[in-house]
């Protein structure tokens, strides 16, 4: 058990002592400023619209995010949100009760116990393949090597079943024996037998287990978003929608990985784009429409740009593979009602030019290392900018120096609207607490 | 010299580059001359990689090139040759710190110092305080690159240089970082001599940093 301090959880361990922990921290909220959550989170989201539909409101929103940061503030290793997500949600509802920032966005959180029992291999977590304390990193690798651009392009499902997923997952390795499956129609019964051998018992155990595990965890992290709202905090974006991120990307990183992607480029261009298009064509059919119900601007697609920064492909090689089918995958999400919401990791500088072909006001831009000077010039007329206090900064600035960044942005991004003021990342689990206070506090502080 | 070969590998046309260096093969042609043309081209590409005409694709395919070209002519030149012959600048050990297994950096900055020249000694990713120690100490480096991506890296960084103090060998060497957030404050968090943007900054401080211990020593 941790000392008890202002900020210990350790003692949420129920359900039940986490609806205690959320009561008493709306007591605290009410108590401070005198307001309803409802109440605030009308004010807060307001401000927040405004911000999205380029309006200029009250004073500019800031938002805040970070689950490891959370469990860190609170004392949790970072293997909680993998393994103890009671006390984890406490953590993070504690967290963003006590910076009051207008808007949550929260990164997705996934189950230490499902990644042991599957053996994930593309991916090293906390509390598992990691010391509790190290924040989780993805093996960039060849899950599709560059002979087999053929099946997956010829057939996806075999592909993924036979050869990316026994790569993926030690415990679903028995899977590369398999026959091939496709038109297995009228054989099916003949591959029962193979279902009897041992290793495919116990492939069947693991995913019987892993399900098991997952529907725990689900259960017991319920809906933070939601409780997040109980407190009067709106989140970023409600629920999923329109037509997902750069094809290139889930390309890099999901199956050919950085070197991989590479070579492709250069070796076999016309199959990486034909694998870009596939990708595209279903992000298209999958995509599903806005909910006209709903009021105030939806996010949804977009997605992140990792291997399409500045740094990482050349002007030439953007307009070939990366932004012809993500600009379709946009445009199809904003037809369908959506503000598509990017992230553009890295410096996207060389970028601008593309995000004005889409929409003005259709889309929503967070930047991290780009110069936030820069692209309020060159697109702060065209659509509403988030960003981008360096986590570098909140760990190793003091607070004035964090205060003075905060103002500038503030001041200078926040002319007419339109702008959005937050950390580069959520991976800001290294940043003082008393500079993620500062720099929320500067949106109070300071007007443009 | 082949302006030909040089051409081709400097605008990453693989194809091309390797029918060349078989022509000159199987000739019996200046095997010597294939590894000077190699740096030459690699000059060249460094230069329009700092020019920003290319980026990270082109300086990882010239090195998937060079590597193919290697294996045609490294079995018929002895073992003796490095990458592209000649005698080396200085040595460089070169790693990402602890906690962090991000190697895309540092794999580009190990590849420009071999093909400017240096000996480099990649420890790899997730490397212990003791690892570098114990690598300065055999391999005794002029320069040690430490390579991070993560926030926690800075604290590995900043701890792997006190490490390297405390076994008394800062003195005798230059220390750079770099990696995707790193800065002029984080550089002064670390106690390193310098930080880079990119690879070819890498190469230029080591350059820097061999010349003078150069002119010292000498």
């Amino acid at each position: 058990m941790a000392t008890s301090t202002a900020t210990d959880v350790s003692g949420v361990t129920t359900e039940e002592s986490y609806r205690e922990h959320l009561r008493r921290l709306g007591d605290e909220s009410a108590r401070r400023t005198g307001k309803s959550p409802h109440q605030l989170y009308q004010e807060r989201q307001k401000r927040f619209w405004d911000a999205i539909e380029m309006k200029e409101p009250d004073r500019v929103p800031v938002i805040l995010g970070g689950n490891d940061f959370a469990s860190k503030y609170c004392g949790l290793p970072l293997s909680s949100s993998y393994y103890d997500p009671i006390r984890w949600k406490a953590a993070y509802t504690k967290m963003i009760a006590d910076f009051e920032p207008d808007v949550v966005q929260s990164s997705a959180t996934s189950s230490g116990a499902v990644l042991d029992i599957l053996e994930a291999k593309n991916t090293l977590w906390p509390g598992g393949t990691l010391p509790p304390d190290v924040m989780h990193q993805a093996i960039d690798g060849e899950y599709l090597k560059e002979d087999e651009y053929d099946l997956f392009l010829e057939d996806t499902a075999d592909f993924t079943i036979r050869r990316y997923l026994p790569r993926v997952y030690g415990a679903l390795a028995p899977l590369a024996k398999l026959p091939s499956l496709g038109d297995r129609a009228a054989g099916f019964l003949a591959l029962l037998g193979t279902f009897a051998s041992p290793e495919f018992q116990k492939v069947a155990q693991s995913l019987k287990r892993a399900a098991e595990e997952q529907t725990k965890y689900r259960q017991a992290m319920g809906n933070v978003g939601a409780d997040l709202t109980s407190l009067g905090f709106p989140p970023m974006s409600e629920g999923g929608g329109g037509a997902g991120g750069p094809a290139f990307d889930q390309m890099a990183n999901t199956y050919r990985g950085w070197k991989g992607i590479v070579t492709d480029m250069y070796r076999r261009p016309e199959k990486l784009i034909a694998a870009l298009e596939k990708i595209n064509k279903g992000q298209l059919a999958r995509a599903t429409p806005a909910d006209p119900k709903r009021k105030g601007p939806q996010l949804g697609g977009g997605g992140a740009i990792h291997r399409g920064s500045d740094r990482f492909l050349s002007k030439k090689q953007w307009e070939t593979f990366y932004w012809p089918t993500w600009k379709k995958s946009m445009l199809k999400s904003i037809e369908l009602g959506y503000i598509p919401s990017i992230f553009a990791e890295g410096f996207c500088e060389n970028r601008f030019e593309y995000f004005l072909e889409l929409p003005k006001g259709k889309v929503v831009l967070r930047f991290a290392d780009t110069d936030m000077f820069k692209a309020k010039e060159a697109l702060g007329d065209h659509c509403c900018l988030i960003g981008a206090v360096p986590s570098t900064l909140l760990q190793l600035g003091s607070p004035s120096e964090v205060d003075d960044y905060c103002k500038k942005l503030i001041q200078v991004c926040g002319k007419g609207g339109g702008y959005i003021l937050r950390s580069d990342t959520n991976a800001i689990q290294d940043a003082k607490p008393e500079n993620v206070k500062v720099m929320v506090d500067s949106a109070r502080k300071y007007h443009p | 010299m082949s302006k030909e070969l040089v051409e081709a590998i400097s605008e990453i046309r693989e194809d091309d580059a390797l029918r060349l260096v078989e022509e000159t093969v199987e000739k019996g042609g200046d095997l010597e001359g294939i590894l000077k043309d190699c740096q030459e081209a690699m000059n060249i590409v460094g230069s329009r990689y700092e020019k920003g005409d290319y980026f990270l694709p082109e300086l990882i395919m010239s090195g998937e090139v060079l590597k193919k070209i290697s294996d045609i002519v490294k079995p018929k030149l002895g073992a003796s040759a490095g990458t592209t012959g000649g005698a080396k600048k200085g040595i460089v050990v070169l790693g990402t710190v602890k906690g962090d297994i991000h190697d895309i950096g540092k794999d580009i900055v190990g590849f420009m110092l071999d093909v400017n020249g240096f000996d480099v000694r990649d420890l790899g990713v997730d490397v212990p305080e003791e690892k570098f120690v114990e690598a300065v100490k055999n391999a005794k480096p002029q320069v040690v690159a430490l390579s991070g991506f993560l926030t926690l890296a800075y604290d590995s960084m900043k701890s792997t240089v006190q490490a390297l103090d405390k076994a008394g060998l800062r003195k005798n060497i230059k220390i750079m970082i770099g990696g995707g957030q790193i800065t002029e404050m984080v550089k002064d968090y670390v106690k390193a001599d310098a930080f880079g943007m990119d690879a070819m900054a890498a190469v230029r401080l080591a350059k820097q940093w061999t010349v003078a211990k150069a002119e010292v020593t000498s």
